[in-house]
């Protein structure tokens, strides 16, 4: 199972954020997701996760992502990834500042019927406010 | 072998939350190195003297294990660390304020010691219980 779901998360990054296409996001996470590491200011489970993730590629357009590890065990999967990217779109209300960001997270998400249903996640939101000027370093 | 490199990875964890860094670091490998605590690479010293630090600043720190997934030689744990800002942590000052800290650690455990270890942790969000940033 693990091997499936690793390939999953290779095709979410590389197809989904890297060349964009959002079909590779509609796989990955289920219509009945639930999401724990969502801001309170989007929709809760997949509608939520899916305008982050649009948001995300709105403020970055150049975004690329790096799987650095990724590895299961049973339904769950851990992936630990890389984002670079550059601060061209209005981003959790702070306007584009042209500033190259570079940040990383790590998910831990459990499948079922080869989806994910429940998604936590954990990123460097500090760094990034940081690396944009928002606050202080 | 996953089963082995769980019971490490708890033992860690229980070590950090009973705040026995000498046990901790006895799980640890002597060339171990610690990304995500700070901005630069800690090795083993670094990493129990940042340990150290925090735990002075929120010296009631309980670390609450939620998940733990296991892999090869990778164990991953979902965690919250809880405590009350009693002294000054990276500059703020105590608030008194109480936070709950989501956390997620991946460790590799080679010849049954952690040898490198990365970690995410929300400390946007303890900024904001602290009221240093706004929510």
């Amino acid at each position: 199972m693990s091997e499936q779901y690793k390939t999953a998360a290779q095709d979410l990054i590389e197809k989904g954020f890297n060349q964009k296409d959002s079909s590779a996001f509609e796989a990955y996470f289920s219509a009945s997701l639930k999401d724990y590491a969502l801001p309170p200011s989007v929709p809760e489970g997949f509608e939520g996760r899916k305008m982050f993730y649009s948001a995300m590629l709105a403020a970055f357009p150049d975004m690329q992502v790096r799987l650095e590890d990724v590895f299961g065990d049973g339904d769950k999967l851990v992936t630990r990834w890389s984002a670079r990217g550059t601060h061209q779109g209005d981003m959790m209300g702070v306007p584009p500042t042209g500033k190259q960001i570079s940040i990383s997270g790590i998910a831990i998400d459990r499948f079922e019927n080869g989806q994910s249903v429940e998604h936590w996640e954990v990123f460097d939101q500090v760094g990034l406010m940081q690396q944009l000027g928002v606050i202080p370093s | 072998m996953n089963e082995i490199n769980k019971t490490i990875a708890r033992k860690t964890m229980e070590a950090l939350h009973q705040h026995d860094l000498d046990a901790v670091r006895a799980n640890v490998a002597p060339d171990a190195r610690f990304y995500g605590w700070a901005p630069e690479v800690l090795d083993a010293d670094g990493h129990k003297a940042f340990m150290s630090a925090l735990l002075s600043s929120f010296p009631d720190s309980s670390f609450i294990v939620d998940d733990v997934i296991a892999d090869g030689d990778k164990v991953a744990v979902r965690h919250r660390l809880r405590g009350t800002h009693q002294a000054d942590f990276q500059g703020i000052p105590a608030t008194g304020r109480q936070v709950e800290v989501n956390g997620i650690v991946i460790f590799r455990i080679e010849n049954g010691m952690v040898a490198e270890a990365w970690l995410n942790a929300d400390i946007m969000g303890m900024m904001q219980q602290l009221g240093v940033v706004p929510a």
